[in-house]
C-alpha cells in the first residue's frame, strides 16, 4: 500500500514502500532529510525523534503506515528558516550546547514538545522528561538551553510559531 | 621545543613552500599545501617531548588553505571534528595570524590526500600539536598576501589589511580570489613573526563553535548521511563469539526477500546487500548462520588472567626501593588491588562506511578517527596504491577512541560493493556496534605504600598495572608487543607517580586475552587515576590527615614545575569547592587530582544516595592546560568528561558470558541521562610562561572515578575498589 502523509508542510504522495518500514528510514533515505538520526534503532536513545500530528515519536520504532495521513515535522521543519528560529534552536545556539551534534536534533525535537506541555519547566521536570541519550556529555547545557528557550518563549508569547502545532 | 613564539623565525624557503611541497591549481581555487617538512619537524619534536597515545612519532599534519571563488579562506584539516571543537580551534589559530575575523575562515574535513597523519585524531593533542606550526603557516600566508596586494595595487604594504575576503587599503582593494590568480608570483617572506600571547585578539576568547548553526539546523552531514549515486544498503554479521569462526550460512530465505540484491559471504563474516536499509536489516535476521564457537570464555576466567608477574612488562619508574621498603614496614604498610571493567565507547553515530569498488579504484566515505590507518589497511588488503584511492571523511558523531582501530569496516564495505558492482552504504546496527566492539580493556592495579605515622609522610608508593592492551595489537605492525614490552602509551599512560616520595615504583604488564581491546577516552589515566587517587585517599584516612593536605605535603619539596602546578590547582580547588565548609547531612565529599599529558585536572565530587543508588550531585573541577585557546571549548570538554566519567564510574560495564559480549544496546549498557547531571563548576588555570597548550579532551576524565569513590567512602565508610560502583 503506498504511503501518503505530510512532512514539514510538504505532501508525500503514493510513496511505494513496505508499510512496516520504520518512519526513520523513509525520512532519511526516501525523502532525503538527514537531520533525523539513527543510533539505537530500539526506541532507547531518542536520536530519531520527530513530531507526528503533534506527538513526540521515536521514528526508528514507528512503522510508516502509522503516519498515514499525518503531519510529520523533523528538525528541518522546526523553524521556517534560519532568520526565524524556533526558540529551542535559538537557545541551543545561545548556550553553545552541542559537541559532535549527532544526538542534538532528537534532543531539540523532545525539548520543543516538553515546552508545549510545561512552558516553564524546573530542572527536575527537565530531568524527568528528557530521556534522550548524549554520549558527548552535553546534558548540563541541554538543561540550561531548555530553560533559556522557555524564557524566549515566554517573552515572545504573541508571535505564533507557524509550523509547530 | 626550541622555537618560542616570540623569537623571529626563518620563513619557509620558496622551494619548500611551493615546489617541494606541491601546489595544485584547480578551478577557481588555489590549493596551497603548506610546509610539510617544516611542520613535520616541529611536530616530531613535540611528539618526542610528550606521550603520544598512538605510539607513532612519525606523523605530519596535513593542512591546506583554499581561497575559493567567494573569497573565503578554507582550511582543510587532517584532524577530524568528532565533537571536540578542533575545527573551531583551528579557525581561531588561523584567523589570529591572518588578522581576520573568525567568520571569514571555514574549516572542512580534509580526507586522504598528501602525506600521512599517522597520529589520527586522538590523544587530545590536535590543537597542542598545531598551535605553533599552523600559526606560522598562517602568518606566512598573511605576509605573502599582503606583499602581493601591495605590489598589485601599488600601495604601502604596512597599510594593507585583509577584510571579509578583500585586501588592500582604503578604497584600493582587490578580492582575494582575484589576487590568488597570480599566486605563482607570490613571494615567500624571509622572516615571519607570530604573535606573542599578549598580542592575541582571538586566541583566549570564549568563542562559540563554528559548526554550531548548521548542526542546530540539522544540516551538517555526518558520514552516514552521505551518499553515492546508485548506492545500495549493506549490513553485516561478524562472529558474536570471542574466538568464533564462520562455518556455514544458509541464505535461502534471506535471498528470497524483497529488495535483497545479494548475500555475500567472506572468510569471517556474512553480509546482505539490499535496495533499502530496512530490507537489508530484515534479511540479515533471516540468515541461518553456524559458528564454530571456539573456546567458551567466561568473565571470571578472563579476569583471572590479570595476575601480577606473569608477563615480561616494563618498569616505567623506579626511584629507590619501593617494594623492599613496603615489605620491611609491615605494620605501616598498605596494600590494595583496584579493578576497572571492560567498557564500550557507545558513541551515538554508529560506525559506517560508504564504499565503491571499481576495477582498479577505490572510493570510500568513512567515519574514522584515523584516515591513514584506513588507507594502509586498504592498501594491504586490495593491493591498490594510495594514488588510486579516494577517501573522504565527514563530520563524526563521537569517537572516544572507538573509531581509531576499526579498519575492517571499510574493507567489508568494499567487498560488498565489489560483489554487487555498485556503491554500498554499510552501517552497523547498534547491536553489532556493541557485540563486535573493541572494548576498553579490563585491568587491575596492584597498589602498595609504606607510611611513616610520625612524620605522616609516604616513604614508598608502588603502582603495578596489569591490563589488556589498547594499542599494540591493533597497529598494523606485527610484533610490537614483543618489541616494546608494554603498551606504555595506552594502558600504561598514567602509571607514573608525580608525588615527592623517596621510593617510587611504576610498572606495566600487558596480558594477552582473546578480547578485542582498544583505546578509550583518557586511555590509561582512567584506570591509573582511579587506583592511585583512591589509594591516596586510603593513605590519608589511615593516618588521619586531610586528603588535600596529604597531597600538598607531597608536592612542596622540590622545584619541580609539575609539582608546583599541581599545588596551585589543589589550592584553587580547595577554595572553589568549599572543601573546608560543613556538609549537609547525607552528603559525601571526595577529591582527586591527575596529570594527563601535562594537563592537570583536579576534582571534588559530592554524592548522595537516592533511591538506593549513588548519585553525583555536585562537581567542582580545576583544569590547567597551560594555555586556554578557547575557554568555552575547554569547559565543554570538561563537562563531557565529567558526564562520561560519572556514567562509566557508576553504571557502565561490558561483561562476557560464554564468549559473548552480553550487552547489546542502551537498555543493558547504561549510560548517563539528563537526570544524572550534577551541578558543575569548572575553573580554568593557565601558566603565564607557557609556550604551548596541552590537551583538554581527555585529562578531565581521570579524576572523576576516584573523587566519586572517595566521596562514597566519606559517606558510607565503604572503600569500593572496583568499577563500576553500581548499587549501594
Ligand atoms: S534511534 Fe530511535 S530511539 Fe534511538
Ligand atoms: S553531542 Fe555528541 S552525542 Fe550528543
Amino acid at each position: 500500500m503506498p504511503a501518503n502523509f505530510k512532512i514539514n508542510g510538504r505532501s508525500v504522495e503514493n510513496l511505494d514502500i513496505d508499510p512496516m518500514t520504520p518512519l526513520l528510514w523513509v525520512i532519511r533515505d526516501e525523502l532525503n532529510l538527514k537531520g533525523t538520526k539513527y543510533s539505537c534503532g530500539k526506541s532507547l536513545c531518542g536520536a530519531c525523534s520527530v513530531h507526528v500530528d503533534g506527538e513526540l515519536v521515536r521514528s526508528c520504532s514507528f512503522p510508516v503506515n502509522l503516519a498515514e495521513g499525518s503531519e510529520v515535522t523533523t528538525i528541518e521543519g522546526l523553524s521556517p528558516d534560519e532568520a526565524a528560529l524556533h526558540p529551542v534552536q535559538q537557545a541551543w545556539i545561545e548556550e553553545n550546547v552541542l559537541q559532535c551534534g549527532y544526538c542534538q536534533p532528537g534532543f531539540m525535537m523532545a525539548a520543543a514538545k516538553l515546552l508545549e506541555r510545561i512552558p516553564n519547566p524546573t530542572d527536575q521536570e527537565i530531568k524527568d522528561s528528557i530521556t534522550n541519550i548524549c554520549r558527548c556529555g552535553t546534558q548540563p547545557r541541554i538543561i540550561k538551553a531548555i530553560k533559556r528557550a522557555a524564557q524566549l518563549n515566554l517573552s515572545q508569547e504573541t508571535t505564533p510559531k507557524t509550523n509547530i502545532r | 621545543m626550541s622555537n618560542t613564539e616570540n623569537t623571529k623565525k626563518k620563513g619557509f624557503s620558496r622551494r619548500k613552500f611551493f615546489k617541494r611541497t606541491g601546489i595544485v591549481l584547480g578551478g577557481t581555487a588555489v590549493l596551497l599545501y603548506f610546509g610539510r617538512h617544516r611542520i613535520r619537524r616541529s611536530i616530531a619534536g613535540m611528539a618526542a617531548s610528550m606521550d603520544s597515545p598512538s605510539g607513532v612519532t612519525d606523523f605530519s599534519p596535513k593542512i591546506w588553505f583554499d581561497i575559493n571563488a567567494d573569497n573565503k579562506i578554507i582550511v582543510r584539516s587532517s584532524k577530524e571534528e568528532i565533537g571536540q571543537g578542533t575545527f573551531t580551534g583551528i579557525a581561531m589559530l588561523v584567523a589570529e595570524e591572518l588578522e581576520i575575523p573568525i567568520t571569514d575562515v571555514d574549516v572542512v574535513p580534509g580526507g586522504l590526500a598528501g602525506p600521512p597523519d599517522m597520529a589520527g585524531t586522538g590523544g587530545s593533542m590536535s590543537l597542542g600539536a598545531l598551535y605553533i606550526p599552523l600559526r606560522e603557516t598562517a602568518a606566512t600566508m598573511r605576509e605573502m598576501i599582503k606583499n602581493a596586494a601591495a605590489a598589485k595595487l601599488n600601495i604601502d604594504v604596512n597599510t594593507v589589511k585583509l577584510n571579509k575576503g578583500f585586501i588592500g587599503s582604503g578604497s584600493k582593494t582587490i578580492a582575494l580570489s582575484e589576487l590568488a590568480q597570480n599566486w605563482n608570483d607570490w613571494k615567500i617572506p624571509k622572516e615571519v613573526k607570530i604573535k606573542k600571547r599578549s598580542e592575541f585578539k582571538i586566541i583566549g576568547q570564549p568563542l562559540p563553535r563554528i559548526d554550531l548553526i548548521p548542526k542546530v539546523m540539522g544540516k551538517t552531514p555526518f558520514c552516514i548521511d552521505k551518499s553515492m549515486p546508485e548506492m545500495l544498503c549493506g549490513a553485516i554479521l561478524r562472529s558474536p563469539y570471542l574466538e568464533g569462526k564462520l562455518l556455514s550460512v544458509d541464505a535461502s530465505e534471506a535471498e528470497k526477500m524483497k529488495g535483497v540484491v545479494k548475500v555475500v559471504q567472506e572468510k569471517d563474516w556474512v553480509g546482505v546487500v539490499a535496495e533499502k536499509r530496512y530490507q537489508a536489516e530484515m534479511a540479515l535476521k533471516k540468515l541461518k548462520v553456524e559458528w564454530d564457537q571456539g573456546k567458551m570464555w567466561q568473565q571470571e576466567e578472563l579476569e583471572a588472567l590479570h595476575e601480577e608477574g606473569k608477563v615480561v612488562g616494563v618498569t616505567v619508574q623506579k626511584d629507590g626501593k619501593a617494594d623492599a621498603v613496603i615489605e620491611d614496614n609491615k605494620t605501616n604498610a598498605l596494600n590494595a588491588t583496584y579493578e576497572v571493567q571492560y567498557l564500550a565507547h557507545g558513541q551515538m553515530e554508529p560506525i559506517g562506511t560508504i564504499a565503491h569498488f571499481q576495477e582498479d579504484k577505490i572510493h570510500i566515505i568513512a567515519s574514522t578517527q584515523a584516515v591513514d590507518h584506513v588507507a594502509n589497511a586498504l592498501k594491504s588488503e586490495f593491493g591498490i596504491s594510495k594514488k588510486k584511492m579516494t577517501i573522504e571523511t565527514s563530520f563524526v558523531g563521537g569517537g572516544f577512541g572507538g573509531r581509531h582501530y576499526v579498519f575492517h569496516l571499510p574493507i567489508d564495505a568494499l567487498y560488498l560493493s565489489k560483489a554487487v558492482g555498485k556503491p554500498v552504504h554499510l552501517l552497523r546496527t547498534r547491536e553489532e556496534e556493541f557485540q563486535a566492539a573493541y572494548v576498553r580493556p579490563y585491568g587491575r592495579n596492584f597498589m602498595g605504600a609504606a607510611i611513616n605515622p610520625e612524620t605522616k609522610r609516604i616513604e614508598a608508593l608502588r603502582n603495578v598495572q596489569v591490563s589488556g592492551d589498547m594499542n599494540l595489537k591493533n597497529l598494523p605492525v606485527p610484533g610490537l608487543m614483543t618489541l616494546l614490552g608494554a603498551d606504555f602509551l595506552g594502558t600504561g599512560h598514567g602509571v607514573h607517580i608525580e608525588y615527592e616520595i623517596p621510593n617510587r615504583f611504576g610498572r606495566i604488564e600487558n596480558v594477552e586475552t582473546p578480547v578485542n581491546t582498544s583505546i578509550w577516552r583518557g586511555v590509561g589515566c582512567v584506570p591509573n587515576g582511579f587506583a592511585r587517587e583512591s589509594f591516596m585517599d586510603e593513605i590519608a584516612r589511615k593516618i588521619s590527615i586531610d586528603p588535600f593536605d596529604l597531597r600538598l605535603e607531597h608536592l612542596t619539596n622540590g622545584d619541580d614545575i609539575m609539582q608546583k602546578r599541581m599545588s596551585r590547582a589543589l589550592l584553587s580547588l580547595r577554595q572553589e569547592s568549599a572543601w573546608d565548609s560543613p556538609k549537609e547531612d547525607g552528603v559525601g565529599r571526595g577529591m582527586a587530582i591527575f596529570v594527563d599529558r601535562k594537563t592537570i585536572a583536579a576534582m571534588v565530587a559530592e554524592i548522595k544516595i537516592v533511591d538506593g543508588l549513588y548519585k553525583v550531585t555536585k562537581v567542582t573541577q580545576v583544569i590547567n592546560p597551560a594555555i586556554a585557546i578557547n575557554p568555552e571549548s575547554i569547559r565543554k570538554q570538561a563537562e563531557g568528561c565529567i558526564m562520561m566519567g560519572i556514567s562509566s564510574s557508576l553504571t557502565e560495564e561490558v561483561t562476557i558470558k560464554d564468549s559473548q559480549i552480553q550487552q547489546s544496546n542502551y537498555h543493558n549498557y547504561k549510560m548517563a541521562y539528563v537526570a544524572d547531571t550534577p551541578e558543575i563548576k569548572i575553573v580554568i588555570q593557565e601558566d603565564e610562561a607557557a609556550e604551548r597548550p596541552y590537551g583538554v579532551g581527555e585529562p578531565p576524565i581521570a579524576p572523576v572515578a576516584p573523587s566519586i569513590g572517595n566521596a562514597i567512602f566519606d559517606l558510607t565508610g565503604k572503600r569500593l575498589r572496583r568499577l563500576p560502583f553500581a548499587k549501594v
